[in-house]
């Protein structure tokens, strides 16, 4: 490619002849985009940071892959799409994008710019579609002309020449899916930018509320439902949210969330994702009764996520001792603990007493009826759930991409482009009176067949016999071109082939 | 080649590599932003606010002048409840030398947190980050336990993320509570 550049220069090249070399060479473009899709490839091979069900991802490739997980880590392939080196990569490739397009834009459009009307008859001849009439006036050009119209070209005439054109625009599609490239990757950084992309779940309990500074609002959840198909649930029917966005103390937005349907709110869309298919226990009523006699003292409500420190039923006062949200025994040490803050499985330890009687202390255990018969005690009191409102917590998902709007847009430009490439072509026709011949070239970007009909269909009303396309020149004795192979340069159009070597001449008349 | 597409060419390569090293070293910043706050020992400890387990608003730089250890612990936390008593230990023996201990409880309610002080025998002031503002987003913790030794200048010294045996704090405080003296 760049050959006829360094035989045309010998003077010295400065550093940003190098540079712009490098990034302007296609094989560079294509060792940046192999490049680019086998660290794609590498980031696949375990699931990225962002998708691994742990906040602590030094220890989660560890524990989950060992110690090929672990070297994944610390290479840094776990968050690899963030990287600085796969970043670089990225922009490597915008700027030889960029630079590529420069290096074969401007000469494509001067020379379309400058194109002269009047072509030589020798270059006309060596066209691929050619014929001519023998005897004709400047009236076959203003016919030829008329023709040419009516099939939508742009015409422009001299004396004795006239140059028809349509689709020039075509020319520049690979320009333009080169642009909606260069777009898409600018979506993909505009990620990056603070605030302008998040990604999490939000859990939350009955009535609970939680901000996410990242957006910046809060969700509270003002109700959960819950349906199964069966009595058994195993399977489920719906689960819905009824959802409240606050901004401060104030709600913004009010939603019945459901599944599929998210509230889009400060461009973020929440969704209802998901729900913990384990119950906890929010509040209950708790009957206070004689073990012997079964009177009962009195009844009290807790709440179970945050209880009181005391409770009265009747006359009787009851504190807890201990409260454990999730307890469990600790199968080691014997003792019990609890396992996570939330309560799933709620423990309590009250000291029962009334003025004038020793305090007892009870255990309480709502998912462990037999507590007592379990601890071998015999307790003088009962303690009953008489109430009690169980829930589930509900799972939203946040999603926040102000780049998605832009990568459509760059998806836009590249399937324009693409049409454009695939679907029109850049056709010329030239015609030149020299000595009363008529001399019509035509030369296309594809599709030569349709030219040909076209052009046939033009020629025809000035008594012109149907030519057919000449096969594409195989010569190997081309000079050196500067334009890329695949793209037929437009000065090339101007250098005069000599066919007479190849022997090849169009059907004339 | 024409001098002015040299001219061309020098400029548009200046402007995007500006662009692009713009774009990294952004993108570079904003991971680096998310440690707004120092936690390099060496550095100077940052302050906070909590209400305790009593019910006072306790800063940490109430205590300059004392050696404190701010331990980020939770009830559901199996190596938090093992590394407890070596604490209670240290707190006992080394608090009339100048030791204060602040366990900061993460995001837990408070009967539950009453309940495993009593069982535990925990004397030294509990402090409830209910948020987590303290705990997970001023002080970064991941795993816990984890706790931070700061010396009497309010300088933040050694930071352990692990159950801590006694003799373990004994090593680090030691030599805390006799530097400036």
């Amino acid at each position: 490619m760049q050959q006829a550049e360094t035989q045309k220069q010998k003077k010295q090249k400065s550093i940003f002849d190098h540079v712009w070399d490098f990034f302007a060479s296609v094989k560079v473009a294509i060792v940046i985009i192999i490049a680019l899709a086998l660290t794609a490839i590498l980031g696949t091979i375990y699931p990225q940071e962002n998708a691994i069900p742990s906040p602590n991802p030094q220890f989660y490739y560890f524990d989950t892959y060992g110690k090929t997980g672990d070297l994944y880590y610390r290479l840094g392939l776990s968050d690899m799409y963030n990287s600085w080196w796969f970043l670089t990569l990225v922009l490597m490739l915008a700027i030889s994008l960029i630079i590529c397009s420069i290096e074969r834009i401007v000469p494509l459009y001067k020379s379309l710019k400058n194109q002269p009307v009047a072509r030589k008859v020798i270059a006309i001849r060596s066209d691929r579609l050619y014929a001519s009439k023998a005897v004709a006036a400047e009236a076959d050009l203003d016919l030829l002309a008329e023709q040419l119209k009516k099939k939508r070209y742009k015409l422009r005439r001299e004396e004795g020449a006239l140059l028809a054109e349509k689709g020039r625009l075509p020319r520049f599609g690979a320009y333009i899916i080169h642009i909606g490239l260069l777009i898409i990757i600018a979506g993909v950084f505009v990620r990056l930018i603070p605030g302008a992309y998040y990604s999490d779940m939000v859990w939350l309990k009955a009535g609970e509320r939680k901000y996410v500074d990242e957006v910046g609002f809060g969700l509270q959840n003002n109700g959960f439902e819950l349906e199964f198909y069966d009595k058994a649930q195993t399977r489920v029917k719906k689960y819905e949210t009824d959802v409240a966005v606050y901004v401060g103390d104030e709600v913004k937005a009010k939603e019945h969330l459901i599944v599929n349907e998210p509230l889009k709110f400060n461009h973020t869309l929440i969704f209802q994702n998901s729900y913990d298919p384990n119950p906890m226990f929010k509040r209950g009523k708790v009957e206070l009764t004689d073990k012997k006699t079964g009177k009962s003292y009195g009844t009290f409500e807790i709440d179970f996520n945050d209880p009181h420190q005391t409770y009265q039923a009747g006359e009787y006062t009851l504190t807890m001792i201990n409260y454990y949200p999730d307890i469990k025994v600790d199968p080691d040490k014997g003792g019990v603990f609890t396992n996570s803050r939330d309560p799933y499985n709620p423990g309590l330890q009250l000291s029962i007493s009334k003025p004038g009687m020793a305090p007892q202390t009870q255990w309480m255990m709502p998912l462990a009826p037999f507590v007592e018969e379990m601890l071998g005690q015999d307790y003088q009191f009962k303690l009953q759930l008489v109430e009690v409102e169980l829930f589930n917590m509900t799972g939203l998902r946040l999603q926040k991409d102000l780049g998605i709007p832009v990568v459509y847009a760059g998806c836009a430009v590249v399937l324009w482009g693409l049409v454009l490439c695939f679907y029109f072509q850049h056709r010329r026709i030239w015609a030149r009176l020299e000595d009363g011949v008529l001399h019509i070239g035509a030369n296309t970007s594809k599709n030569w067949i349709g030219m040909g009909k076209e052009f046939n269909k033009a020629t025809a009303p000035l008594g012109i016999e149907p030519v057919a396309a000449k096969p594409k020149l195989k010569s190997k004795a081309k000079a050196p071109q500067q334009a890329a192979p695949q793209q037929e340069s437009p000065q090339q159009e101007e250098t005069t082939q000599s066919d007479a070597s190849q022997g090849k001449e169009g059907t004339e008349q | 080649m024409s001098n002015q597409s040299n001219r061309t060419k020098v400029i548009t390569i200046v402007v995007l590599f500006i662009a692009a090293l713009g774009i990294l070293a952004a993108v570079f910043n904003f991971n680096q932003k998310d440690n707004a706050v120092s936690l390099e020992t060496g550095q100077p400890a940052p302050d906070f606010t909590l209400t305790t387990l009593d019910g006072k608003q306790v800063s940490l730089s109430d205590y300059k002048g004392k050696v404190v250890m701010v331990n980020v612990w939770a009830s559901w936390c199996q190596p938090c409840r093992e590394e407890m008593p070596s604490i209670q230990q240290a707190y006992e023996t080394y608090q009339d030398q100048g030791l204060v201990v602040l366990g900061v409880n993460l995001e837990e309610k408070r009967v539950p947190i009453q309940g495993f002080a009593d069982t535990y025998g925990l004397t030294f002031p509990i402090l409830l980050d209910e948020t987590g503002n303290v705990g997970r987003d001023l002080y970064q913790v991941k795993p816990i336990p984890t706790t931070f030794f700061i010396d009497r200048d309010g300088v933040l010294r050694h930071k352990a993320e692990m159950p801590m045996p006694f003799a373990y704090i004994d090593n680090i405080v030691k030599p805390l509570l006799e530097a400036g003296r």
